[in-house]
């Protein structure tokens, strides 16, 4: 390598010209001007890196400006927005920009929405409760006013068969069909507390449909006439006798229809078409239509109709009455089916509602006789029964029904007198109220239960909620009828027990 | 211990005094010989070392500079001779041919080097056909003693073409030679340094195969890498040995610097002198001569540091071959520094290399390193 240009300047000024050529000298001068050469080197990597690291830094700052404007403004919009969700807090931290600052801010919001959450929890807590002593007291008061309606319906069924004046006959059917509204009534009410709570439970059997209609016709058939409506039934040939499904609702849904048609319609028919159209291994797809030529549906009432407590205009009310909650049963009813009901009207020219139904199978059995046919030769003769009951006209009532079907009929006051009743007598069927002083029915059940597992006992009461059905089938009990009871149900529900027995 | 040094160089064998070398020839058990390739491959150099030292094993390596006492020389042959008072040896060969990989070579180098009485190892391993790091990381993955381990990479001069190794007349291309010392007499120690500066930001190793670099957080690595040398990186590849990496494979390990073998245009890819593994993270390292020197010297004082001044017997310095390519007419002077740390009854020899390898700590995992002044001294008890 060649001296350094620097060094041969400096050799040339100090050193005199026999030292210059020295050979020792020389060698020293290499090795010095390597120095000088790796200083240069040095200082230019140096510079080098200086400049790399200087690019670096800029770019950096750059890049953190750039982070910290696009922090600036999502802090800022972070600020719009939850100013937007609080508009009153705005002028506590207007002043800050910082993100500390939204933080606490946001941090405020959050507990301000914990505190609104207890509150609404609480409020919905209280709704809560409030929603369920409704349901008890309803639950209450059905069965206060369920109980003497029972005794009314009973006594006026005693007195329809017993010979009494022409005139007597027509106050007696009108006291009936009170009275029976009235227990529609209080029914409405208490399953449109049952379908609120979600309460309602489906109790498959098997249904003739021709039988269950042909009923329904002739229950309404009174009203119907005295509205100048003439009702006709049409039956699929195709429609299969029996089939299984919750004969209850089914009947309380043609029923809600057909009443309702009846309501709406003067001089008018009402027709009731009932269709299988469909089938496969083990449903019948059954379709049910009621029409009438009744006043019609405003197309903007539809939806409305359906809906609780109202009606297509607040003038049906005092035209017509009722309380608003037929169709919206109805509706809830196919809605816990898995079905939907339509309706097609017009104003003046009448409304026609149809739903369909799945039912399930069931053999075509021998045709066992209708047991409407021929009732008044059916009787109880030599049925040993024990009725469970404490209030005196219920008893009174229930007694003389039974004795009117030649049954022998012994009365109990309480679970503790049936206990021991049983124990000293065998009976044939036991009808045991629920609520009682001393011992209530469950109880008693239970301890009749543990010395006799197979008499039959079936529960009477005005109660009919949910916990009661299932309290009812836990203890042991045979089979339920609700009061105030149709007096050929509990016919019915006592030939099928002693048979059973015997 | 008894050490004897000699050199062959324009053609003419000379020894170097030293004490109590007299009688050294027979009994010597190991004798290393660090020079140029061409002495090395001569037949009949290594005949002659042979009839002086018949009883000993002699481990041969090709340099890319040898160190000799306090010069560093080309083209010569040099020769240290142990004779050690209560230490035995055993050196086994093996060749890279005849394993499915480096680390599998290293493993069974350890394996049959090992014994319950096994002090240390020194190795001198082929320099372009074996992978450095795999063939450290092999004998790692057995060295559950922990017994302390270096050595270095054999050198071809500034050619990087091949290398050659070799244990008496087994002498060849891609061998690696273990050296085994038993008992509890000898005293070993080690230490490192590069002396390199860092500069620029860190950036992580996004893709790489073993030693070869494609890419640097996403974007390639050789035209980043040219984008920071600037100026400097029309002086390609000359200049990349000014410019090595630095690299961090886990947060708790220490840095080790890479330096630059070669750079593929057309691959875009750069092959560095040990591996790249992805997620590692780098940075730009530059040469500052005054501070190479002085690591060499801050080398040989931590050593001193870890044998509590005692007088060290021998000390084998082995350098990178980077080093004296920056350094040129100056290399010397690295020397210079550790030896005059090393105090002058201490016997230097030593040799330029294509990869030093050493525990950063007494008590570490040995390592691959480029660009370090490697030392390792040895002291037996007698």
């Amino acid at each position: 390598m060649d001296i350094h240009p620097t060094l041969i300047a400096q050799v040339k000024k100090h050193l005199s010209e026999s030292a210059q050529h020295d050979p020792g000298s020389i060698a020293l001068w290499q090795s010095i001007s390597h120095h000088y050469y790796s200083m240069e080197r040095d200082k230019r990597l140096t510079e080098h890196a200086f400049e790399v690291s200087e690019k670096e830094y800029q770019e950096l700052l750059s890049d953190l400006r750039r982070e910290n404007d696009l922090k600036q403004q999502s802090i800022s919009k972070i600020k719009a927005v939850t100013l937007a969700l609080d508009a009153n807090s705005s002028t506590e931290h207007r002043e800050g920009e910082d993100l500390l600052d939204v933080i606490q801010f946001l941090e405020r919001q959050i507990v301000k929405t914990k505190i609104l959450e207890e509150e609404l929890l609480q409020a919905k807590e209280i709704a809560e409760s409030s929603s369920k002593a409704k349901s008890n007291f309803l639950s209450v008061m059905s069965h206060e006013i369920r109980t003497p309606l029972n005794a009314i319906i009973g006594f006026i069924h005693l007195l329809s068969t017993e010979p009494s004046l022409p005139t007597q006959v027509d106050y007696i059917k009108a006291i009936n069909i009170s009275s029976q509204n009235l227990l529609n009534l209080v029914n409405d009410i208490l399953d449109f507390s049952k379908i609120e709570e979600g309460k309602i439970e489906f109790l498959y059997s098997k249904i003739n449909i021709r039988t269950l209609i042909h009923e329904i016709k002739l229950a309404n058939t009174f009203r119907a006439n005295e509205r100048e409506n003439r009702i006709t039934v049409m039956l699929d040939e195709d429609l299969p006798t029996y089939v299984l499904g919750d004969e209850v609702r089914l009947n309380q849904i043609l029923n809600n229809l057909i009443s309702n048609a009846i309501k709406f319609t003067h001089r008018g028919h009402i027709r009731i078409e009932i269709n299988k159209i469909a089938e496969n291994e083990n449903h019948h797809q059954i379709q049910f239509v009621v029409k009438d030529t009744g006043v019609g549906i405003a197309p903007e009432a539809k939806t409305l109709i359906f809906e609780r407590f109202t009606q297509a205009n607040s003038e049906i009310d005092r035209q017509y009455g009722g309380s608003g909650l037929g169709l919206s049963i109805v509706k809830k009813l196919l809605e816990l089916q898995g079905k939907e009901i339509s309706v097609e009207s017009e104003p003046d020219k009448g409304s026609t509602f149809t739903f369909c139904m799945d039912f399930g199978k069931c053999a075509e059995e021998e045709m066992t006789q209708s047991p409407h046919e021929d009732r008044s030769s059916q009787h109880l003769a030599g049925v040993k029964i024990l009725l469970v009951e404490d209030v005196y006209i219920n008893s009174v009532m229930a007694k003389t029904m039974l004795k009117n079907w030649k049954a022998e009929v012994d009365l109990a006051e309480n679970g503790q007198i049936a206990i021991e009743m049983c124990l000293q007598k065998n009976y044939d069927v036991i009808l045991m109220d629920l609520q009682m002083p001393v011992m209530d029915g469950i109880t008693a059940t239970t301890k009749i239960r543990e010395f006799d597992p197979y008499i039959p006992i079936i529960a009477l009461t005005a109660s009919s909620s949910y916990e009661t059905q299932n309290d009812i089938k836990d203890c042991g009990m045979d089979d339920f009828i609700a009061k105030p009871f149709n007096p050929y149900v509990l016919f019915e529900t006592i030939k099928k027990r002693v048979m059973r027995v015997v | 211990m008894v050490i004897q040094q000699s050199i062959y160089a324009q053609q003419q064998w000379t020894d170097l005094p030293s004490e109590g070398s007299v009688g050294g020839d027979i009994h010597s058990q190991l004798v290393l010989i660090f020079g140029a390739k061409d002495h090395v491959a001569n037949v009949d150099l290594r005949a002659q070392i042979r009839i002086r030292y018949p009883h000993a094993d002699l481990v041969f390596a090709s340099t890319a500079g040898e160190i000799f006492d306090n010069q560093v020389l080309d083209d010569t042959l040099c020769t240290i001779a142990i004779a050690f008072a209560n230490t035995t040896t055993r050196c086994v060969l093996s060749n890279i041919r005849d394993y499915p990989s480096s680390h599998a070579m290293g493993q069974y180098l350890f394996k049959r080097l090992k014994q319950p009485d096994l002090n240390s190892i020194f190795l001198v391993s082929d320099g372009t056909l074996v992978n450095g790091s795999d063939l450290i990381a092999g004998l790692n993955a057995e060295n559950k003693p922990g017994v302390p381990i270096s050595g270095g990479l054999a050198g071809d001069g500034d050619q990087f073409a091949n290398t050659l190794v070799g244990l008496n007349d087994d002498l060849g291309m891609g061998k690696v030679v273990a050296i085994g010392f038993y008992g509890d007499a000898l005293q070993v120690y080690h230490s490192s340094m590069g002396g390199w500066d860092e500069f620029g930001r860190d950036r992580i190793i996004t893709k790489s195969d073993k030693n070869v670099l494609y890419e640097l957080d996403g974007k390639n690595a050789l035209e980043l890498y040219k984008e920071y040398l600037g100026a400097f990186s029309a002086e390609l590849p000359g200049s990349a040995l000014l410019f090595p990496i630095s690299i961090k494979i886990a947060e708790s390990e220490q840095k080790l610097v890479r330096t630059i073998l070669t750079i593929d245009e057309a691959q875009k890819s750069m092959t560095f002198a040990g591996n790249m593994p992805e997620g590692a993270t780098v940075r730009l390292m530059k040469a500052n001569f005054d501070k190479l020197t002085e690591a060499s010297a801050e080398s040989a004082r931590q050593l001193m540091q870890h044998t509590d001044h005692q007088n060290l017997e021998l000390a084998i310095l082995i350098s990178c071959v980077g080093r004296k390519l920056v350094l040129q007419a100056r290399t010397e002077e690295e020397v210079w520094a550790a030896k005059k740390i090393l105090g002058e009854q201490t016997a230097i020899a030593g040799f330029y290399s294509y990869g030093e390898l050493s525990p950063y700590n007494p008590s570490g995992r040995c390592e691959l390193h480029n660009q370090t002044m490697t030392i390792t001294g040895f002291c037996e008890k007698c």
